[in-house]
């Protein structure tokens, strides 16, 4: 079930127009990217699916409901990190947090419950603005997981920070989805940083989403052939086997797996043929091998 | 309005408590001072320089008309900082929780024009009871009831402004605009007119205006004239309601937070 709906959006501010005719959705559990260059109109979106930006036309659902009608019920369930979050400095972390709780109806303990997550307990008596570049953004995360929410929507969750803590927050994102299961939506301009956490993608250019889905399906879609890495007993012999095939384009032996290239559009009789040997040859395991989303996005937007 | 009514059905107490309490606390360092000033202010006055109290009339005149000068700083200096936090980003925080547009909008009222108002007013109440309790009892209901109101209105007016404008220079200039010329400018204008003129504008549009919106700077320029009663509140208290209400609806159909 998608927990994002958006159809045929549109938003200007003035004569600028943000957004032309967006639509897209985002199932749930899902780790998605929302990938666009500066100004393609991300951060326009995710605050209209937060509802705080109202849209001029088009239809926004969030868990089912309009976020900019029902923006309580919306944001009772998702948490947002915004691009260059504005906390007030003369306040102390634990007492932001904890008022910000309060708005969720929870109490002290989750405000412990967060910052552990986010390694900020040391920092929790310290005013916000003592904080480091790497910290705020620490803290932006804290306050987006109160309350275990079902949906993290993160706008450019690295922007400015030094490498160091650019990796520990793709860390913390990451454990995000593995251990607390929520469905996430990271809008960066940064290919490679999504490519690390992403399964899906939404593709976006000067206000309009060019092309959504998972990175597999995509893949298939825009290109001619995709890979397929199979954890098996045999190697040797499940290759010699598939490259007899004529819809297998290549195969490549590793130590105890196979990477096996195939059209497109005959990804379905490889898995036949898988699942039909998977005893003969001890298959353990097959995994997608994701195209580069920048191939990807590029391939997307020229057949635009 | 229908949907107004309903957006306010949903609205949520705690929450608008937990957002004001939170707005409180950063700016109460500032408030309590002012009010501590105030309180220090009235009670100098009230032993040193008041005659003897009548209940009917407007003996605080001389006391409002010196420290309320001041303390509508505290007024405009609160609906700055609630502009900014709009216009800066600070609001897009607390907006992205469950805390509706209204609800955050209504916190920002109480705590920037209805809790100083209300402070304003037990700044004359402790040092009258401190003094001599009995003096509470003679001190006129309908002159502090004008005051607090005209405190309001003027108050609500620039915070709409403010929020429409998103503009943190409006507020301040709407307040030194609302609070501290324009009444003046039209006592005098009124003034004028009145005994130099000889022509009475208090059955006129342009009067009518401006006791709503100051109703104890007309109730005292028409005093002896006109009955010195809770009826000269009336205007006002609908104003205000009307203005809270545009601003309800504004913050619930328009307020977009950047």
């Amino acid at each position: 079930m998608a927990v994002i709906e958006v159809r045929d959006l549109y938003k200007s501010y003035g004569k600028t127009v943000a957004l032309r005719g967006a639509s897209f959705s985002v199932p749930s559990k899902t780790v998605a990217a929302l990938l666009g260059p500066n100004g393609s109109g991300k951060t326009t979106t995710l605050k209209i699916l937060v509802g705080v930006l109202k849209r001029d036309r088009g239809d926004v659902k969030v868990f089912g409901f309009d976020p900019w009608i029902n923006g309580v019920e919306v944001r009772e369930r998702l948490g947002i990190l915004h691009e260059k979050p504005i906390f007030p400095g003369d306040v102390k972390v634990k007492v932001l947090l904890k008022y910000l709780a309060k708005l969720k109806g929870y109490s002290g303990s989750e405000v412990e419950r967060v910052a552990r997550i986010t390694g900020l307990v040391k920092y929790l008596d310290s005013r916000v603005k003592s904080l480091s570049r790497g910290y705020l953004q620490r803290l932006g995360l804290a306050q987006a997981l109160i309350g275990d929410p079902e949906l993290l929507l993160l706008d450019e969750p690295t922007a400015n920070l030094d490498p160091l803590a650019r990796r520990e927050i793709l860390r913390l994102i990451k454990s995000f989805q593995k251990e607390l299961g929520v469905t996430i939506l990271v809008s960066s301009h940064i290919i490679p940083e999504l490519e690390e956490i992403c399964e899906y993608a939404v593709f976006i250019k000067e206000g309009i989403i060019v092309d959504y889905g998972r990175l597999e399906d995509l893949s298939k879609k825009y290109f001619t052939e995709v890979s397929y890495r199979v954890v098996v007993e045999k190697p040797r012999e499940l290759a010699s086997k598939a490259i007899s095939f004529d819809f297998v384009k290549g195969v490549e032996v590793e130590e105890n797996s196979v990477e096996i290239k195939v059209k497109a559009g005959r990804v379905s009789e490889l898995a036949d043929f898988l699942e039909s040997s998977k005893d003969t040859y001890g298959v353990r395991k097959v995994e997608f091998v994701r195209a580069e989303l920048g191939d990807l996005y590029e391939r997307a937007v020229a057949g635009t | 309005m229908k949907g107004l009514l309903r957006g306010l059905k949903k609205t949520s107490l705690a929450r608008i408590a937990t957002y004001f309490s939170y707005a409180h606390y950063r700016v109460f360092l500032s408030v309590l001072t002012v009010t501590s000033l105030m309180i220090f202010m009235h009670t100098a006055i009230l032993i040193f320089m008041l005659p003897p109290p009548f209940s009917t009339g407007p003996f605080l005149a001389p006391i409002i008309a010196l420290t309320s000068f001041f303390y509508v700083f505290v007024i405009v200096y609160l609906i700055s900082v609630f502009t900014s936090e709009l216009s800066t980003g600070g609001a897009l925080l607390f907006l992205s929780f469950p805390l509706s547009r209204v609800e955050y909008v209504f916190s920002w009222i109480l705590n920037s024009v209805v809790a100083p108002s209300l402070l304003y007013l037990l700044s004359i109440a402790i040092p009258v009871a401190v003094i001599d309790p009995t003096l509470v009892l003679n001190i006129s209901g309908v002159e502090i009831t004008l005051a607090v109101l005209e405190m309001t209105a003027v108050g609500t007016v620039i915070f709409l402004l403010s929020l429409i404008t998103k503009n943190r220079k409006t507020a301040l200039s709407a307040g030194i605009l609302l609070y501290l010329v324009v009444p003046y400018l039209g006592l005098i204008a009124f003034s004028y007119f009145k005994y130099s003129l000889k022509i009475d504008l208090s059955n006129t549009p342009v009067f009518w205006v401006y006791e709503a919106l100051y109703p104890y700077k007309a109730g005292l320029f028409t005093y002896g004239s006109v009955s010195w009663s809770y009826n000269l509140a009336f205007p006002t208290a609908i104003l205000i309601a009307l203005i809270l209400a545009a601003t309800l609806f504004y913050s619930k159909y328009r307020l977009e937070v950047v």
